[in-house]
């Protein structure tokens, strides 16, 4: 089991931060073997100064379990180096700008699969490799602007609102890992690698899977609704006396839950609210209801009383507050490598054989892997390939 | 062309987005998928938003699936259940931590019927941790991930991303995770796979890790700005809000081109300068429209979108290859259009079965492949099938 992975070697070749590199890191965490192609320069992440003053590097989070090379791609004279290491490995997952460099250089995808048949060519960028916008240049913000996504986040009444962080980004890059092992399993019958152009905006509208079809049944787009459900009430924020408070009491035995916690049975029998689409009709006047119990409570007051009652709810809680909590550490969503901090697997996945059970967690694996893999390509294969491996601060070795 | 999952059969006991969404992914990838319902339907068949009596989120969540209704709560169907788990190469739920174990159907069960078999799971929090037992719908995940801390303006209240995001890439890891166990899987050796909405919304938020270790009060929701860079923002057009993000120096040299400003400054010069630039920027984008603005800064390599609600972004022509509905004739339900795959294959990843009504395919699960024919009006009577 654990060998198939270990067995499998892919090559990364993207720049930031974007739907590849973060395929990258999905890869590595299942323990192929994955290098990543950088400019003499260094990746835009390990160059650019955002991170300082800070604890985390984004490029270790996301590069950590990686092996890395140094090669201009988009020079001949090192093309060479890289055709080896194309010869060697089963998947190249590269971004769009890195594909035009490349196909210019080596040929199409169909000439580079005839050389190496047992390669996979996934390209996971934002706008793929064909139509209008494949020249444009994309970000997780383009795609939300692009997709409709943004447009469905915000208060009533107020401009589209985008989402921090990555999530297209991350769901791009999950459909093209699913797509790479798809052909995994696919080239074991035709013997022949595949080509997958994996952009964003079709994932992008995986998301929206509440918004269209509102739109669909209405023929109306529907914009933000703040912090409510469409269809359930109450389900919102509600300001305690210290902070917020989300509660999703929108099915009845929730709704019965919360009622009695509140200590306003008198609501499970006002008319205004006996069902769930009379609740939504009259969502301002129930939600002023709670709010008054609410805003006689701390967040941890209510959260402890709404919550052991067995109704959903949950405090807003800072991005810092998220890292440091009990929760964050027992996924392992930030795991230590030596003196390096690598973010934690999208999965955890335990294998087990029967009769005797063995349990090993991803991470560990992963990061036993790395530290041998760093020694063999500081030693062998370097060398051999005439490439260079940087030091964790971008220098060649 | 052969799809990649062809010959393999997993089990769908997923309830609204997560499960079933993730069985969607494995079922276009070709695998049967044999969704197990409750005699009374999985609950988004009741969901509002309803098409043709069924809730609209049914029908995107569980096209390329067959349906069985099997009342698993029953010893009987417990035990048929476990039956399909032995010809089955993998099971995918998102019940409540404990639920599956408590009918008997949980992974240990799984894994006695089948000791091969490839066992996802979706929940709010995973398998462990403090939090492992606590309820969690999407949108308290995310508060608890950071993702509504934020969003939003500064002194706006937190806000939720519009759409269900946790639970939404949890469904993608989710059909990740099982993805892998069957690309891996080994005779004899089963696999726990275990997704969490959590886990999904804080690594979501990565990019912003390190801001948020920095030591100086952390990070704050910066409505449509960026912390460190500038311009980055939804600014107006003639016709409405258009999205510019300048992260990279090049991309500043274009713009800076464009705006007549000095094109030496440098990212913290820019987020200093960053009033003025906003104010050349609108200045220039008010005389255009979204998509002549987004495709005068594109062609200077410049990242620029127009803002499309999602009447637009069904139909812009310039989004034609990515056009994210699909129009069908169920034989049922009739004309109606979903939402396309967003797996890519060699094969077509298309609708090759339309989502199906509920117990259509009890005869050929339970009476042909199960071998139950016979037996199939008793086991109606009895309240084991629907």
């Amino acid at each position: 089991m654990d060998d198939f992975f270990a067995d499998l070697k892919a090559i990364e070749i993207c720049a930031g931060y974007g739907p590849a590199v973060v395929a990258g890191k999905v890869l590595a965490d299942l323990g192929c073997r994955v290098t990543k192609v950088e400019p003499l320069g260094g990746d835009l992440l390990r160059v650019d100064p955002i991170d300082e003053g800070s604890s985390l590097s984004l490029f270790t989070l996301i590069c950590g379990a990686k092996d890395s090379v140094f090669i201009e791609i988009g020079d001949r004279g090192e093309i060479g180096a890289l055709e080896r290491l194309l010869a060697d490995a089963d998947i190249l997952v590269l971004d769009a700008s890195a594909w035009q460099t490349l196909s210019s250089i080596i040929g199409s995808a169909p000439s580079i699969i005839d050389r190496y048949p047992s390669l996979t060519i996934c390209v996971a960028s934002y706008f793929g490799i064909s139509g209008p916008l494949a020249s444009w240049q994309g970000s997780e913000e383009i795609v939300q602007a692009l997709s409709g996504v943004m447009s469905t986040t915000g208060q009533p009444g107020e401009p589209p609102v985008r989402i921090p962080g990555a999530m297209l980004t991350h769901g791009a890059a999950m459909c093209a890992v699913i797509s790479i092992l798809g052909d995994l399993v696919a080239k074991r019958r035709s013997g022949r690698g595949a080509f997958l152009d994996c952009g964003a905006l079709l994932p992008a509208a995986a998301f929206l899977t509440a918004a269209y079809p509102v739109y669909l049944l209405s023929g109306e787009a529907p914009t933000g609704i703040g912090n409510r459900h469409a269809m359930s009430a109450p389900w919102n924020t509600f300001p305690c006396s210290d902070g917020w408070l989300v509660i999703c009491a929108g099915n009845e035995p929730s709704w019965r839950r919360l009622c009695e916690t509140i200590d306003r049975s008198d609501l499970l029998t006002d008319p205004r609210f006996s069902t769930a689409d009379t609740r939504v009709a009259n969502v301002d006047v129930l939600e002023a209801e709670i709010a008054m119990w609410t805003n006689s409570h701390t967040v941890a007051q209510a959260e402890l009383l709404i919550g052991g009652n067995g109704t959903p709810c949950g405090a807003i809680v800072s991005l810092h507050e998220v890292i440091e909590c009990p929760q964050f550490e027992a996924r392992s969503l930030i795991r230590k490598s030596g003196d390096q901090a690598i973010a934690g697997p999208f999965f955890q996945r335990n294998v087990q054989s029967l009769p005797n059970r063995h349990e090993r967690s991803l991470p560990e694996r992963a990061a036993r892997k790395t530290l041998s893999r760093l020694t063999d390509v500081q030693n062998h294969d370097a060398g051999s390939l005439g490439v260079h491996r940087p030091s964790p601060h971008g220098e060649h070795a | 062309v052969t799809l990649p999952l062809e010959g393999l059969r997993v089990l769908d006991l997923g309830i609204s987005t997560a499960g079933p969404y993730a069985a969607r992914f494995i079922a276009d990838m070709g695998a049967e998928v044999i969704k197990v319902e409750p005699l009374d339907g999985e609950n988004s068949r009741g969901l509002s938003l309803r098409f043709g009596g069924v809730g609209y989120l049914f029908h995107v969540n569980n096209y390329n699936k067959k349906s069985v209704a099997l009342n698993v709560q029953s010893e009987t169907g417990r035990k048929l259940f476990l039956e399909l788990v032995a010809k089955s190469d993998a099971v995918i739920e998102n019940f409540a931590l404990g639920t599956m174990d408590r009918w008997g159907i949980g992974y240990e069960a799984c894994r006695a019927a089948n000791p091969s078999i490839v066992y996802g799971t979706a929940k709010g929090f995973g398998l462990n941790g403090p939090e492992a037992g606590k309820r969690a719908f999407d949108t308290v995940v995310q508060a608890m991930s950071g993702i509504m801390d934020m969003t939003g303006k500064l002194g706006d209240p937190p806000l939720k991303a519009g759409p269900s995001a946790c639970d939404l890439m949890t469904a993608m890891a989710t059909a990740t995770a099982v993805m892998t166990g069957l690309v891996s899987r080994v005779e004899g050796e089963s696999q726990l796979l275990d997704a969490a909405l959590f886990d999904m919304g804080a690594l979501s938020m990565l990019p912003f890790w390190p801001a948020a270790c920095r030591g100086e009060g952390g990070i704050h929701s910066l409505g449509n700005a960026h912390p460190k860079h500038a311009p980055f923002g939804a600014y107006s057009c003639a016709d409405g809000p258009v999205m510019v993000s300048v992260t990279t120096d090049e991309q500043w040299h274009a713009l800076a081109r464009l705006l007549g400003l000095p094109a030496s400054w440098g990212r913290v010069e820019r987020k200093k300068h960053e009033k003025n630039i906003e104010a050349a920027l609108s200045v220039w984008l008010a005389k255009r429209t979204g998509w002549e603005a987004a495709s005068l800064l594109q062609e200077s390599k410049i990242p620029a979108a127009p803002v499309l609600d999602v009447a637009q972004a069904a139909s812009a022509p310039q989004l034609e290859s990515d056009r994210p509905l699909i129009s069908i004739g169920h034989p049922i339900y009739g004309e109606m259009s979903l939402i396309r795959s967003p797996v890519v294959a060699a094969g077509d990843v298309g609708i090759r079965l339309q989502q199906p009504t509920l117990g259509e395919h009890n005869e050929e699960i339970i009476g042909g492949l199960l071998g139950y024919q016979e037996e199939l009006p008793r086991l109606r009577s009895e309240g084991v099938i629907g």
